[in-house]
């Protein structure tokens, strides 16, 4: 070959590699980029102008006032030259294939994949975070990947994931990306899974309703002075308010009540939770009471004993919520779900691992109870 | 009054300040949950503040009566066991939610605030004594002064030995700072009232006993007021103050805490729990976890965690000997009567021999091999722990292995180590490992679990391997499934986090910055082994955890500050950008100053030669802590936690002290004394340097003789320096007691400096060899500047 002829491989090479995103071929490096500090920056509708140069996020209840050049409280919020920006959009730093029993839901899909994402940031701050080295962390202070929605969905399509689930950091902090990541993942038959504290505001949340088709309700306590020691936030704002119009909006819903010595685990607290729950949202949602582990700033806290788990259980079954898990007590009998006429398993666990599944179409094999959830896709 | 009777003073002085040095630091210890940067910080604040003292004292010595020093000198006496009880009654009090970590704030000013008052006095009292003796002896040179140091040395080592060896044993801590109290007020009374009646004395000793018995009511009141107040939902079963720490055991609910120093060590059913399975699962998961990565476990050593059912998790498989080692017995002694049966039945289980003593100088002693070895124990947040997670214990453990056998261990960690304090942490765990073991597995998110291996074949990260292995050994499951491998070893949290820790420490900015995450889609663990990235070097000065340089524990300590309220590893990350050369600027302003100075001798004479006294007392105080880090670290290296010995070898060090002190006394009266300060300084630097050039590798000393010889060797020449320096400056400045005060202080500065620098950041960043070259270098350069100052004429002592 002499000079001309490789000059003129080398071109046509070149020129066909060009062509290959057109050709439907990705280039998986691109889609893979992985980054310190990578800020995915985005105009944001939820600002509004207060005073001269300054503005009021109102994404969550804390509504940070932020002059120019300033960060919200979440860290991902900032007043760039007027204008309100989000730092994380399209920057998940974390992205991983799960069994939806992690996230946790136990009623929907059971044993299907699920792809969780989530950025840096969150409004809260609470003492006992176990993703506090991600969501209580600035975006600068940690890697991430540059994937914007579009590519949220292909990576879930290559991965045989049947949802998106918005989990394990707070998906209020990147709502933006969350919005429309949701919407492409509706239009490409995918569910949208949603694991939130509930501290966001309303419209906000109302907008995102449509697209949802499952939510998993951090419910901390039902205490406003919980939120105010042991959280960051001064109250609890509009958290069961958007509890209830989750409901309402017949979102699926499921709710994870982390239970911590001392602080809310007397019976009183988990009485008044479970009561609430039942008269509010009522008796068929289902309630995870999760066991702490001494963990981020309160490792010097023991675990959770298992009766006071036991107990709890004791008390949302005896004030009629039908069903009931301990989560983080692996191999419990309350890992599986019962039906709540016959009584027998119809979905048998040992952690995130599923068993048998008795379910039809949604309704107990045994007795044709309906048993609430997303069955389907 | 007499001789006799101020050289009792004396010692009882120096007896009392140790035992309240010991106490006060156990008590403090207690309240911080006890990591190494908390003694630092412990000890910095009553070097400090005795240093303050002792200058205070030395610049108003001609307006204090001369034999003021009663007064204030009982006042300590109360103000040390008020000062313990306080501090127990605060941490109940403080702002700190429960279960929260004490952060390094808390612990500065918490150290400052109690310590302040009985250490000012302390340091101060020393120069009140030394005058009275002056006075009383009816001299005008600073002999009194030598042998009220030498007093106070020995003292100091009666009081460390008594306290070692038999004080902590019998008596709780209030009784302790009784008996010391008591026993210097007697000293003072038979000093100053030499001619007390017998009434006066029987009814002395009459209150003594009486004191004595009070003291442990309301040492048992306070622990119970500290309960009340610090965690009201326990019920405080049992508390002990053992060698290694306080212990406490409570209960609420079916659930017991046991407790060292404040620090949650594990949790365990009651006794009444119907099933303890659950409750345990943490331990029951690691056992099972460790057991299942060999193919047929014979023998096994644990080493810790017996009690929280580790070893109940051991015994269900088909193991013939167990060897579990538990350093304290005390802590068996608390917990037995409160654990469930089972947990009871394991230590009669004829399979198990229940060890007391260090888990490492057993393995070092002993024929056995075994096929697994469990450690147990928790993150390496003190030197003494930080020794089991070393390349030369890694080394031993390796040896003690048989032919495919596995070193299973356990970490803190968090999901995928975003926190660089914790990836650090943990891959400087998994490289040391690397070095020692080919195969080597990481798994966990909350917990990291470590498995270790020199053959292959036997660990495995596939869950279906261990669910098979369980099932063959006809294990009943009860309350744990197999079936949990199948979530811990979920592939993606598996791969990312070997991927994560296999890359670590290798660019050149790992130290500074959260890890790499890699792509989206990691390879399997074989490719990943495979990746040419791994060819890049390891960073090991930061990343390998040795003995002589314990990283590990820095690590360890820059992660718990992240962990704290007011949040300060930033600061601590700082220090890792610390370079040894940036020392030497300092050194060159030293020598800058002087050679200032004496350009401008002719305006004040006095004024080089007094910066060079001045000089090299600061580096006598900072050269000697910063080899007696080194020295028990290494000691504690090679033999281990064990008390009595590290008493010994302090008690050893003040010996020497005494000895050296005694040496030049009679020495300087003859000769040039700011000629024999340059030589303690030339020999001091030698003496250091010698070590650090590694000719003596002071963690491979077999013997303990070896080490108390050091420990002679650098407490003697720490006290000859001191009256030769109190000769030099009184003999220029022409006071003798402020002279004592003056070099007393300064001297505890430079203790005190060197305390903090050498124990936070030379000895784990740079190695306990660093801390004689610091010494060494820092005596040099004081060497020099006596030798360009001395131009000025000698000084007589």
């Amino acid at each position: 070959m002499d000079r001309r002829q490789f000059l003129k491989t080398c071109a046509g090479l070149c020129g066909g590699a060009s062509l290959l995103p057109f050709l439907g071929i990705e280039n998986s490096a691109e889609a893979q980029t992985v980054k310190r500090g990578l800020l995915g920056i985005r105009n944001s509708p939820w600002f509004r102008t207060s005073a001269r140069n300054t503005l009021t996020c109102t994404l969550c209840p804390k509504e940070c006032t932020l002059s120019s050049g300033q960060r919200g409280g979440c860290r991902v919020r900032e007043n760039r030259q007027g204008k309100g920006v989000t730092l994380t959009y399209g920057n998940p730093c974390l992205v991983q294939i799960d069994p939806v029993e992690r996230i946790p839901f136990f009623h929907v899909l059971p044993a299907s994949r699920t792809l969780s994402i989530a950025t840096a940031g969150c409004p809260l701050e609470c003492m006992f975070c176990e993703v506090w080295d991600m969501a209580l962390i600035r975006p600068e202070d940690i890697h991430a990947y540059e994937m914007p929605p579009a590519e949220v969905i292909r990576f879930a399509q290559s991965a045989k994931a049947r949802a998106i689930s918005y989990a394990f950091g707070e998906p209020a902090a990147f709502f933006e990306f969350m919005l429309d990541t949701a919407i492409l993942a509706r239009k490409a038959g995918l569910l949208n899974l949603l694991h939130t504290s509930g501290y966001i505001s309303p419209p906000a949340l109302q907008e995102l309703i449509p697209y949802l088709d499952a939510v998993n309700f951090d419910l901390k306590s039902i205490d406003p002075s919980f939120y105010r020691k042991y959280c960051g936030a001064p109250d609890m704002g509009p958290i069961l308010d958007n509890l209830r119009w989750l409901v309402q909006a017949r979102v699926h819903v499921e709710i994870t009540h982390i239970v911590i010595p001392t602080l809310n685990d007397d019976p009183s607290s988990l009485q008044r939770l479970v009561q609430w729950i039942r008269t509010e949202l009522g008796a068929s949602i289902p309630l995870h009471f999760a066991r702490f582990y001494p963990l981020y700033k309160l490792t010097n806290l023991p675990p959770t004993p298992v009766t006071v788990l036991e107990n709890a259980y004791s008390i949302a079954r005896t004030a009629g919520l039908q069903y009931v898990y301990l989560a983080k007590i692996t191999g419990h009998r309350t890992e599986h779900t019962y039906c709540p006429r016959c009584g027998n398993s119809v979905i048998s666990r040992v952690g995130f691992m599923v068993g048998k599944i008795h379910l039809n179409k949604g309704r107990c094999q045994f007795c044709q109870q309906a048993i609430p959830g997303r069955w389907e896709p | 009054m007499g001789r006799k009777s101020y050289l009792v003073a004396i010692l009882g002085y120096g007896f009392f300040c140790q035992i309240g040095q010991a106490v006060l630091f156990r008590e403090l210890f207690t309240i911080f949950q006890g990591n190494e940067l908390s003694f630092g910080i412990i000890l910095f604040t009553w070097l400090f503040w005795s240093g303050l003292g002792s200058r205070f004292s030395a610049k108003r010595i001609h307006r204090l009566p001369p034999y003021g020093y009663l007064s204030p000198a009982l006042l300590t006496t109360l103000l040390l066991p008020l000062t313990i009880w306080g501090i127990r009654i605060l941490r109940g009090l403080l702002p700190i939610p429960q279960g929260a970590q004490v952060s390094l704030l808390d612990i500065g000013w918490i150290s400052f605030l109690f310590m302040g008052p009985l250490c000012f006095l302390l340091g101060g009292l020393f120069i009140r004594i030394a005058k009275a003796w002056r006075l009383e002896e009816q001299r005008l040179d600073t002999h009194t002064g030598g042998k009220a140091y030498f007093g106070e040395s020995v003292g100091t080592a009666i009081g460390g030995l008594g306290f070692s060896l038999l004080l902590v044993r019998i008596a709780d801590s209030s009784q302790i700072v009784t008996f010391a109290g008591l026993l210097f007020a007697g000293t003072l009374l038979y000093t100053f009232l030499p001619g007390a009646s017998r009434n006066l004395l029987f009814l002395f000793c009459f209150l003594s006993v009486g004191a004595f018995i009070l003291a442990r009511h309301i040492d048992q009141a306070t622990h119970a007021l500290l309960w009340k107040l610090y965690a009201p939902e326990y019920q405080l079963l049992r508390y002990k103050s053992s060698r290694y720490g306080v212990l406490a055991i409570a209960q609420r609910e079916l659930q017991l805490s046991v407790y060292q120093n404040s620090h949650l060590l594990f949790t365990m059913a009651s006794p009444e729990a119907s099933s303890s399975g659950f409750e345990e699962q943490a331990a029951l998961v690691f056992a099972h976890f460790s057991l299942l990565q060999h193919k047929a476990p014979q023998t096994v050593l644990l080493i810790g965690g017996g009690l929280r059912g580790t070893l109940r998790g051991i015994l269900s498989h088909p193991v013939q000997k167990v060897q579990y080692v538990e350093l304290d017995p005390d802590l068996i002694n608390l917990a037995l009567p409160h654990v469930p049966e089972g947990t009871k039945m394991t230590l009669q289980d004829p399979r198990v021999e229940l060890l007391i003593g260090d888990g490492r100088l057993h393995l070092r002693t002993t024929s056995h091999t075994f096929d697994l070895v469990i450690l147990d124990i928790p993150d390496p947040t003190t030197a003494a722990l930080n020794r089991f997670f070393t390349y030369e214990f890694f080394s031993l453990v390796s040896n003690r292995l048989n032919p495919g056998g596995v070193l299973a261990l356990r970490t803190s960690s968090t999901p995928e180590l975003r926190l660089g304090a914790m990836a650090n942490k943990n891959a400087t765990l998994y490289h040391t490992l690397r070095e020692v073991f080919p195969q080597v597995l990481a798994v966990g998110e909350h917990t990291l679990y470590l498995f270790a291996s020199s053959s292959p074949g036997n660990i495995t990260s596939e869950p279906r391997v261990l669910i098979h292995r369980f099932q063959e050994r006809g294990i009943s499951e009860g309350e744990f499934s197999p079936y949990l491998f199948e979530q811990v070893l979920l592939e993606g949290p598996l791969l990312r986090t070997n991927w994560i820790l296999n890359r670590h420490g290798r660019a050149p900015l790992s130290l500074h910055t959260p890890p790499e995450r890699g792509p989206l889609i990691l390879p399997p663990l074989e490719e990943q082994r495979m990746d040419p990235a791994l060819q890049e070097p390891l960073q090991k000065r930061y990343f390998i955890n040795s003995d002589v340089r314990p990283i590990g524990y820095f690590h360890s300590v820059h992660v718990w500050s992240s962990l704290t309220r007011s949040d300060h590893s930033p600061l601590l990350a700082l220090l890792l950008y610390v370079q040894p050369q940036w020392l030497l600027p300092f050194l060159g302003i030293s020598l800058l100053i002087t050679l200032i100075l004496r350009r401008f001798a002719y305006r004040n004479p006095r004024l080089p030669m007094g910066w060079a006294i001045r000089f090299s007392v600061f580096t006598t105080g900072l050269s000697t802590m910063s080899m007696q880090v080194a020295l028990l670290f290494a000691f504690q290296t090679t033999y281990g936690v064990v008390y009595e010995m590290v008493g010994l070898i302090i008690a050893l060090f003040m010996i020497g002290l005494a000895l050296g002190t005694f040496l030049t006394e009679t020495y300087i009266r003859k000769k040039d004394a700011l000629g024999t300060l340059a030589l303690l300084q030339l020999l001091l630097g030698s003496f250091a340097g010698i070590i650090g050039l590694g000719l003596l590798k002071i963690t491979e000393i077999p013997q303990f003789l070896g080490f108390a010889v050091l420990t002679v060797l650098s407490g003697v020449l720490n006290g000859a320096d001191f009256p030769v320096a109190i000769a030099c400056l009184a003999s220029l400045e022409g006071t003798v007691d402020r002279a004592i005060g003056t070099v007393y202080g300064i001297e505890l500065g430079g203790a005190c400096a060197g305390c903090l620098v050498a124990g936070v950041l030379i000895a784990p960043i740079f190695g306990l060899d660093a801390c004689f070259w610091l010494a060494s270098i820092a005596n040099l350069t004081a060497f020099v500047i006596v030798l360009l100052t001395k131009g000025g004429g000698a000084l007589h002592g």
